[in-house]
């Protein structure tokens, strides 16, 4: 079983590096802002598979949840940011 | 219950009134008990008094006017509606997400985007957010904007676009506020937003 | 009964992925941003919902389960209004929407 973890913990570290394209060659700011919280909300169960091949879930569901809340709140705030600037 | 529409009756019992502040009690002291993952005497104690607290400081959020000037109160939302309600969305949820997966993952990707604008009567704001998310999670439709009663709408497909104007949805959200509705009634002035700049007007000028 | 759990975990955490598989090359192959907040608002939330009910099997009934079902609750609230509101802002900025080109007669 924790083999099993560790290979998808490996697939999904590879799976984030597609969106990162976006953040990358994005036309546009709102694309690249997309393609990062894309990243983000992939990384909290990267978090979680992490808990699982340390066996300490306990602690690292906290630290997700603290990740979830953290990708949400950076995202409107930066939808808030560009209503004040006007410009991108 | 004779009434077609219209809001529910407001109960005016003791438990009907507090209804709302007793749900919210509850829910955060789960939270509470989740989170904190002692279960013993001191750490309920606590636990109830901030909880206390909480509501105590919520109980002004119905006296504060939103940015445009409407307040957060309405009539009561019906619960054991609101129950089924939620198992049809994780419904829809899954069947969205196979849909859009699959436009993805289609070689040609037959997507034929259109912005879309609808009139949607909800007695309150707390009832636009539901229908806004709910859109969200249906099949091909993402809520770009709610002004007033306007909801504006990013459809994939003209056969989601179809879908989200047949209204409903927005009576499924309806009925979780009034006794009875039609699609009909919840789903008036459908408008296809053809151009930008006429999109970005109706943003900015809100209602007509 | 541990094989049978085991097994579901297994499946569901498989699923999740190939979901999130799917939404990541949705938002690298949609041909403009609104499309793109669809792949990222739908695709990548059913991704993590059956990913997270995947690790609930694993761990059983217990606390963390509970804290797992918060976190899925929390991402299927929040995810769509976070696509909202860049898809709004976008929007009050100007990006154009991207149309099929129209057969001419």
């Amino acid at each position: 079983m924790n083999t099993f973890f560790m290979i998808v913990a490996g697939l999904l570290a590879l799976v984030l590096l597609i969106p990162f394209y976006r953040v990358y060659k994005g036309p546009t700011v709102f694309d690249r802002l997309l393609g990062a919280a894309a990243i983000g909300a992939k990384t909290i169960t990267l978090v979680l598979l992490f808990g699982l091949v340390y066996g300490r879930l306990d602690m690292f569901v906290d630290i997700a949840l603290g990740y979830a809340i953290l990708n949400f709140v950076g995202a409107i705030a930066m939808a808030k940011y560009f209503k004040a600037t006007k410009e991108a | 219950m004779n009434q077609t529409s219209g809001p529910a009756q407001v109960q005016t019992g003791f438990f009907r009134k507090y209804r709302g502040l007793f749900f919210q009690a509850v829910l955060l002291m789960a939270l509470w008990l989740i989170l904190s993952g002692h279960f013993d005497l001191e750490h309920i104690i606590y636990g109830a008094l901030s909880v206390l607290l909480v509501v105590w400081l919520n109980t002004s959020i119905r006296r504060i006017p939103l940015r445009n000037g409407e307040y957060l109160t309405g009539s009561c939302i019906i619960t054991h509606r609101l129950v089924m309600y939620l198992f049809w969305l994780a419904l829809q949820i899954v069947k969205s997400g196979i849909f859009v997966a699959y436009l993805t993952l289609h070689p040609k990707m037959p997507i034929n985007p259109m912005i879309v604008r609808f009139k949607s009567d909800l007695p309150n704001p707390l009832a636009k957010v539901i229908l806004g998310n709910s859109i969200t999670l249906t099949p091909g439709t993402l809520t770009v904007d709610i002004k007033g009663s306007f909801f504006i709408v990013h459809a994939l497909l003209d056969e989601t676009e179809e879908e989200l104007v047949s209204g409903e949805m927005e009576a499924r959200v309806g009925r979780l506020y009034y006794d009875h509705c039609t699609p009909e009634q919840m789903c008036t002035d459908i408008h296809i937003l053809n151009d930008l700049r006429e999109t970005r007007d109706h943003i900015e000028r809100g209602e007509k | 009964m541990e094989s049978i759990t085991n097994a579901l975990a297994i499946i569901f955490v498989l699923l999740g992925s190939f979901f999130m598989l799917v939404g990541s090359i949705g938002v690298v192959r949609f041909p403009d941003f609104y499309s793109r907040a669809h792949a990222s608002g739908k695709v990548d939330t059913l991704g993590i919902l059956l990913f997270i009910i995947g690790l609930m099997f694993f761990s059983g009934l217990n606390l963390i389960s509970l804290k797992l079902l918060l976190i899925a609750v929390f991402v299927a609230m929040t995810s769509p209004v976070a696509a909202h509101a860049l898809a709004r802002r976008a929007l009050v900025f100007g990006l154009k929407p991207w149309k099929k080109k129209q057969e001419e007669k």
